[in-house]
């Protein structure tokens, strides 16, 4: 039985990705139909910060049981935090090189993704150079449990004190005239909420699979 | 007077945009990328029930 979870992510994203590219977008200088990438590139961020705030979370709770499911349910949720931070990041620089004229500018919400993705890819590092499993299990919950708060402070708050070129920080009013459309929330917080559904879906496979694998050890 | 022109470009907007609604083939592409979507989910569908097995 497929869980009703993921049908309705399914289903979510399957109505974002068609009504996303038919339904009536503002017009907006620049950005004109790349508008629409709203649906596109801005879910892939939410998913992979509900990934990793759930990776963290469970981080905590491996640190206050030692239950290893915890560790696993976790490291797997920052390995699919990462898959949709990468879409992310490529999304973004197609996008920019159409708008803004490059794929990189050394915009600080660029630099402060590109830091925090290379801060979870040495989570991944530091989980592969340790044998023991408890002590990989420890080690990793702990950096988990630092890495999360630094990573949302990087992408939410230090970009917004300074000029960016990305919407929604500094100087920058480019979507708050349409933050308020409702044509564009219409698609845009189903495309998020489906996008996240599909990433713990992902994530949940790699789990029941890694569980699998720890039971025939046993 | 501003007003009729506002009203007048907003026309000439819209008649612009059914124009490129009335791209028939511009739905194919949307529908390649329904199918591409479906078939991704398929292959998680069986995945999962694969796995359901395993579990058992």
């Amino acid at each position: 039985m497929i869980k009703w979870w993921k049908i309705t992510g399914v289903l979510l994203v399957l109505y974002a990705l068609i009504c996303g590219l038919l339904l009536p977008v503002p017009n907006l200088p620049i950005l004109e139909q790349s508008i629409r990438n709203l649906y596109y590139h801005v879910p892939m961020w939410f998913s992979m910060l509900l990934l990793l705030l759930a990776s963290m979370i469970h981080g905590i709770k491996y640190l206050s049981t030692g239950n290893i499911k915890h560790d696993v349910r976790s490291a797997e949720y920052a390995n699919a935090g990462i898959l949709f931070g990468a879409m992310g990041l490529v999304t973004g620089m197609i996008w920019a090189k159409n708008t803004w004229g490059a794929f990189w500018t050394n915009d600080p919400k660029l630099n402060s993704a590109a830091i925090g993705m290379l801060m979870y890819l040495a989570y991944t590092v530091l989980r592969n150079s340790i044998e023991d499993e408890e002590k990989r299990a420890r080690i990793s919950a702990v950096y988990n449990v630092f890495s999360f708060p630094i990573f949302t402070v990087l992408i939410f708050v230090l970009p917004r004190l300074t000029d960016s070129l990305h919407p929604g920080n500094g100087g920058n009013p480019g979507f708050n005239s349409y933050d308020l459309d409702s044509r564009l929330r219409m698609v845009f917080y189903p495309a998020v909420i489906g996008w996240s559904l599909i990433g713990f879906w992902i994530a949940d496979l790699r789990i029941r699979l890694k569980n699998i694998e720890l039971k025939r050890e046993a | 007077m501003k007003n009729i022109l506002n009203i007048i470009l907003q026309m000439q907007h819209t008649a612009e945009m059914g124009d490129a609604q009335s791209t028939e083939k511009f739905y194919v592409v949307v529908g390649v990328i329904a199918v591409i979507f479906i078939g991704i989910v398929g292959y998680l569908v069986s995945i999962d029930r694969k796995i359901n097995k395993l579990e058992k």
